[in-house]
């Protein structure tokens, strides 16, 4: 066993861990419960938490990696995540919810990485930057709807596409294929 | 569910390696991304977050303590820490600039934005990943690595080797060319947009010639011998034979795709990548001369 002292929302949490506990485990351990697991193999993204204003995987970080550092989850942004939250509803977003949290985490980091950019991002870069976060219910337009309706309400040079306009597959790919 | 007997912090790459040395199942954690899905026990685990290896830095080129030539501008070089996250090198202005943005677009596909906050440089390249996007890139920009140990090599010296690592990957270097002398191109196929390539191909052109890998065979890349001293502009009949060797190499099946797609696919992806690059290369100077 070894000690580690962990701050997690801006409240230092000290207990002893195993060598191969994952911030993951310890965090649920320690009540907070808004970071879930989706899938074992690192790839989903619903245990997105945030290390020193990062988002990280918390699965695939162990703890004692951590000691000394902080962590942030969605407990500690109730504030900030008020209105990220009520896009979602509005936009009758969710279906089972288990994906949420994860995602509110990426999307307020993607707010605040281009807050400090000083600029609003283009659909197709927070398209990319919450390529991460997966949803297995919703097919994503309802979820980019939300987050959409978020940025524009976040930057007033964020403009929304029309989800519903129709896109040519294949001059889209041949267009993707001449980029370097 | 991978067990960990010890965690060791190491407070430098010397302590590493005589850890690495001293036991043969003692590991060095890179990022932890894949190393997190194995079962069975690491009986050590070192940890390198307290050596210094998490910054890019530009340095002078050439062996150390060279008098520098004052009639030629100083050949430069980028040291990349093993411990910089993939997150890093896709958002660092100093490795756009030497790279002509090439790594970024290599590794932006990459799971997502949180997973490549963890994964670093040093445990993509250590691994010698087949499907690894980064390592295709850096063989054909040329890159070095430096391991506390075996000293400094080509990339493609180190991933010609066999059986387990002894030694402690610190730092991966790329050459720093000067502004508008490199051109580059990454081109890959991916059954959704965030998985494992099917298959990977590099090309750039540094000024001398043409550097073009294949990776993702799904056997780790490889260099396609051709393209040596080869100008920028090329004809059909060139297109054609970097095809055919990138065709050449060595493919085989798995459950992303079979030996024929990946070689048919593969020779396809080269000629997108030569012409994407050349097509870059011509925006570019028609951009300059505006």
């Amino acid at each position: 066993m070894m000690n580690v002292a962990i701050e997690v929302n801006g409240i230092k949490i000290v207990d002893d861990v195993e060598p191969d506990t994952t911030l993951f485990e310890f965090l649920r351990a320690h009540g907070f419960k808004s970071v879930k697991c989706g899938c074992e193999t690192t790839n989903c993204g619903l245990c997105t938490v945030w290390l020193d204003e990062e988002p990280m995987l918390s699965c695939a970080t162990f703890a004692v990696r951590v000691d000394g550092r902080r962590v942030t989850t969605l407990e500690g942004l109730q504030a900030e995540s008020a209105a990220l939250a009520r896009c979602i509803a509005e936009e009758g977003a969710e279906q089972c919810g288990f994906c949420a949290p994860g995602l509110v985490m990426s999307v307020l980091a993607l707010e605040r990485a281009y807050r400090a950019a000083g600029h609003a991002p283009t659909p197709a870069e927070a398209d990319h930057y919450l390529a991460g976060n997966l949803c297995r219910c919703t097919g994503y337009m309802s979820q980019r709807r939300a987050i959409y309706r978020y940025l524009a309400e976040c930057f007033d040079d964020f403009t929304a596409p029309d989800l519903f306009a129709q896109v040519d597959p294949v001059a889209g790919a041949a267009a993707a294929g001449k980029e370097a | 569910m991978l067990t960990i007997g010890k965690y060791v912090r190491a407070q430098s790459a010397a302590e590493a390696l005589e850890l690495v040395r001293g036991n043969r199942r003692a590991t060095v954690l890179g990022g932890g991304m894949w190393l997190r899905l194995g079962t069975g026990t690491l009986p050590v685990a070192i940890d390198l977050a307290d050596c210094g290896l998490n910054s890019i830095e530009e340095v002078p080129a050439g062996p150390a303590g060279a008098a520098p030539d004052e009639t030629e501008p100083q050949a430069t070089e980028l040291r990349i820490g093993a411990y910089v996250t993939l997150r890093q090198i896709e958002t660092s202005a100093a490795v756009a600039a030497a790279t002509d943005g090439l790594l970024a677009r290599a590794v932006r596909d990459i799971v997502g934005v949180q997973f490549r906050n963890g994964a670093t440089i040093g445990g993509s390249v250590a691994g010698r990943l087949g499907f690894s996007d980064v390592v295709c890139a850096l063989l054909a920009l040329g890159a070095d690595v430096e391991l506390e140990g075996a000293g400094r090599m080509p990339l493609a010296q180190f991933l010609a080797e066999k059986g387990r690592m002894r030694d402690v990957l610190t730092h991966v270097y790329v050459p720093a060319r000067p502004t508008g002398t490199l051109v580059a191109s990454y081109q890959a196929v991916r059954r959704a947009v965030t998985d494992f390539p099917v298959v990977n191909v590099c090309a750039v052109h540094d000024g001398g010639g043409w550097h073009v890998a294949v990776g993702a065979r799904p056997a780790k890349a490889a260099l396609i011998g051709w393209g040596d001293g080869m100008p920028l502009a090329l004809s059909s009949e060139d297109l054609a034979a970097a095809a055919a060797a990138a065709e050449g190499l060595a493919y085989s099946g798995n459950m992303w795709g079979g030996e024929k797609y990946r070689r048919q696919t593969a020779g396809v992806l080269v000629r997108r990548a030569l012409e994407a690059a050349m097509a870059h290369a011509a925006k570019r100077t028609g951009e300059e001369a505006a």
